[in-house]
């Protein structure tokens, strides 16, 4: 999907191009009205994001140029193209006008990120229905007005149901569809499928996609049903949408280990690429290095100016085209610096060194860099600590310059990307467009009728939260207690030396973020299952939901979770050949029938082996009575959670639970 | 008939990213050429379906290819999609709009790639 962008402030147009990137557009930016009309005049985009205020050629001249051009000419480019607005908070009667000028919708600045994103997709939604165009999924094109499938060049011929279910796995990408659903929704009831059915289907479309070397387009989610597989947006790099992740069922046939598909030949073929040409493009990285070298010396002549910046400017290219993610924004600050002339002030070259480092360590991982960088930094003991964290975005609230700069640096120099206001509402802009990881808060500004705590407030009620670290030269205990109560991380009290509050900032960070947490929960009622994936998802953690009890015990073996939840009633187990597992024969042979199974008998086997002993188990169940909560506890539940689940309660509960564990086993 | 694509990119690794991506992801034939006089007379001889041109380059820049390309009858009727790692639009350049039918930015993904070339060329 290409956007075209058009915004004269250049702070929100960057931001915008990188968020709109990360959520797969492609982004065309441009600063002013009249090049934003020469390229809707030339390319086609499926939608354009116009700021109403620009300079040359304003909002509502484009709109209304665009839209006279195309009903006198409905072949030219861009004739049906949705136009979103980007209008500033007083600007009714201009909005009113834009939109009988043509545009289609508007945001009002600042946004929500996530407003926008959904009006984006809403618009492009409308686009979709009217005009039908093609569905694409990597390679995979399917044209609805023909019913034709075809992965690149080549014909793939479906059976109309086939065709049916791979439709609706594409229009609703991130839906997982169960069987039942699926039959509800492709067959009539005069036909009745026999309980195979979609799965044979499946297997079937699998196949036929399999047999002209096309990449898998459905993914089992295992207990669930089926889902469009996510792509990746790199092959080098991880997922940005996130980590959670439901297991695909052991015991599906197609997923063979040692089979290679089209995107695992590119991931191997880029490194074989990257491998070849490792040297090459090393050294660049290498004459970059050596400019900044002579910066400082004060010795930067312009060829070598020069030099750098082209050097830059392929590095975003290649390196990025290579896999490596995090490559293109680091090579595009440093191909900014560089450009111009030789007029580089020498305490740049801080900065820069930096930058090249982080590049060079994207590239050698091996190669600890335990060589003190060429400038002497303000504490020695910052040279040898590891990054904090690739790309941890702080931001720093304060009015006083002088004390920012310093911590800046020094906050740079663990690696962190540091964004600073001074003012709370250009903070409330900030977070809006791009929340940060952290944030660095001073409580005092010069307006009394806002202050530090409601900005605190604002941060701490997020879902999720942004972790905030407050300091101030107010004094009072009262001041402390209030802090805390707003949900501060940290209170420090200034004046207080910067390596000591970017130390509070490292350790806040590693308090709130639970990267590696992995949940297994075991609920036989699907809904649930979808619930708690929809709470618990926002959060980061890798999910693995199983609605069948008998594959716990493989499934805990595979997963190795670092949180177990329980349901305490299942119904009967299905019991299938393949899914024995020892906990089933262990009752089986006791009793010689398949009985019930329950949680409690669940908790109670994790805890009597010496590897899961120590796993934190949480109950939810209905039943509220002592009895059941005795029986619960006694099993070795670690808490318990009565239904209906009250999302920020089970999120604290279970955070509250993986912090522990983790404090206890950093004792051990 | 397999379609036929040049690509006129001074940096070897892009070349290989592009022909490893739109041979094994999409069959097509890919030509290459290191410089933009090199690509001139490729595409002359070799008539490719488009061209896939890289804007920045040394000695013969993509701009400089460009109006050459469309000097030559042999050449002027080849579609051509601009490759860029420049966030700005090309606004300064006087393009011609009959040849250039898109612009991808760089970095891409393979399939991203095909995808776009497919969308510009509608095939």
């Amino acid at each position: 999907m290409k956007i075209l962008l058009v915004e004269d402030d250049e702070v929100l147009s960057e931001t915008l191009k990188s968020v709109l990137t990360r959520h797969h557009y492609q982004v065309e930016a441009t600063g002013d009205g009249e090049s934003g009309w020469q390229l809707a005049e030339t390319f086609e985009y499926d939608l354009i994001l116009l700021d109403l205020m620009l300079p040359k050629l304003d909002g509502i001249s484009f709109c209304q140029r665009l839209r006279a051009r195309s009903a006198v000419n409905s072949t030219l480019p861009n004739a049906r193209t949705p136009i979103l607005l980007l209008t500033a908070h007083d600007a009714s009667t201009k909005r009113v006008a834009g939109l009988d000028a043509g545009a289609d919708d508007y945001v009002v600045k600042p946004f929500d990120l996530n407003e926008l994103l959904a009006r984006i997709r809403a618009l492009l939604r409308r686009r979709d229905s009217t005009a039908s165009p093609l569905i694409r999924w990597g390679c995979l094109q399917l044209d609805p007005s023909t019913c034709e499938v075809r992965w690149a060049d080549r014909p793939v011929h479906l059976t109309a149901k086939e065709y049916e279910l791979l439709e609706i796995l594409l229009r609703n990408p991130h839906r997982i569809f169960s069987q039942s659903v699926l039959i509800e929704r492709l067959w009539s009831s005069a036909e009745i499928p026999t309980e195979n059915t979609v799965r044979a289907h499946i297997k079937a479309l699998r196949q036929k996609l399999k047999k002209v070397g096309a990449a898998d387009p459905i993914e089992t989610v295992y207990g669930l049903g089926y889902r469009l597989r996510q792509q990746v947006e790199s092959p080098m790099g991880s997922d940005p949408d996130g980590p959670a992740q439901l297991s695909p069922s052991p015991s599906q046939p197609s997923s063979d280990p040692l089979q290679l598909t089209s995107d695992g030949r590119l991931r191997s073929q880029l490194a074989a690429i990257w491998s070849r040409h490792r040297g090459t493009i090393l050294d660049r990285v290498r004459e970059i290095e050596a400019a900044i070298a002579a910066l400082q010396a004060n010795q930067l002549t312009p060829e070598q100016c020069q030099t750098a910046h082209q050097h830059a400017h392929t590095l975003i290219g290649t390196l990025g085209s290579l896999g490596f993610e995090a490559a293109p924004p680091l090579a595009r600050q440093l191909e900014q610096r560089f450009k111009g002339s030789a007029s580089l002030p020498a305490s740049d070259a801080e900065g820069l060194t930096q930058l090249v480092q982080r590049l060079r360590q994207l590239l050698e991982p091996e190669a600890v860099s335990a060589a003190a960088a060429p400038i002497a930094l303000t504490a020695n003991h910052w040279s040898t600590q590891p990054m904090a964290h690739p790309s941890t975005r702080l931001l720093i609230v304060d009015d006083d310059d002088v004390l920012i700069q310093a911590i800046r640096t020094t906050a740079v120099a663990a690696g962190m990307e540091v964004s600073w206001v001074t003012s709370l509402t250009d903070a409330r802009k900030q977070v809006a467009c791009e929340p940060p990881d952290v944030v660095l808060l001073d409580l005092t500004f010069p307006d009394p009728t806002d202050s530090g705590y409601h900005l605190l407030a604002e941060l701490s009620s997020r879902q999720p939260p942004v972790p905030v670290v407050v300091f101030t030269s107010r004094e009072g205990f009262d001041d402390r207690v209030r802090v805390a109560r707003l949900g501060g991380k940290v209170f420090l009290q200034k004046p207080v030396a910067p390596p000591q509050v970017v130390d509070a900032i490292r350790r806040t960070l590693q308090q709130s973020q639970q990267p590696e947490a992995r949940l297994l929960i075991v609920d036989d009622d699907r809904q649930v299952l979808e619930l708690l994936h929809t709470l618990l998802r926002p959060w980061g953690f890798y999910l693995t939901l199983l609605s069948d009890p008998c594959q716990f015990w493989p499934m805990l073996e595979q997963v190795r979770p670092d949180l177990l939840i329980l349901d305490i009633e299942f119904s009967l187990c299905g019991g299938s050949g393949s899914g024995q597992t020892r906990l089933v024969r262990e009752i089986a042979t006791e009793n010689s029938v398949w009985t019930e199974l329950n949680g409690i008998d669940l908790c109670q086997v994790v805890r009597n082996d010496p590897d899961w002993a120590n796993l934190p188990i949480l109950f939810l169940s209905a039943h509220q009575d002592a009895d059941t909560v005795h029986r619960v506890f006694m099993a070795g539940a670690d808490d318990y959670i009565t239904k209906p689940i009250i999302g920020p309660e089970l999120v604290a509960r279970i955070l509250n639970r993986l912090e522990r564990n983790q404090m206890t086993r950093s004792l051990q | 008939m397999t379609k036929r694509i040049l690509v006129i990119d001074d940096e070897v690794a892009i070349r290989e990213i592009i022909q490893f991506s739109l041979e094994e992801l999409a069959g097509w034939q890919v030509l290459l050429a290191a410089s933009g006089k090199e690509g001139l007379s490729r595409a002359a001889i070799e008539q490719p379906d488009v061209i896939l041109l890289d804007v920045v380059m040394p000695e013969m820049d993509g701009q400089m290819t460009l109006e050459q390309l469309q000097r030559n009858p042999a050449s002027q009727h080849i579609p051509t999609i601009l490759l860029t790692a420049n966030l700005q639009g090309h606004d300064t350049w006087k393009i011609a709009p009959n040849s250039v039918i898109g612009t991808i930015s760089k970095p891409f993904t393979a399939t991203d790639l095909v995808a776009q070339i497919r969308t510009f060329l509608n095939w």
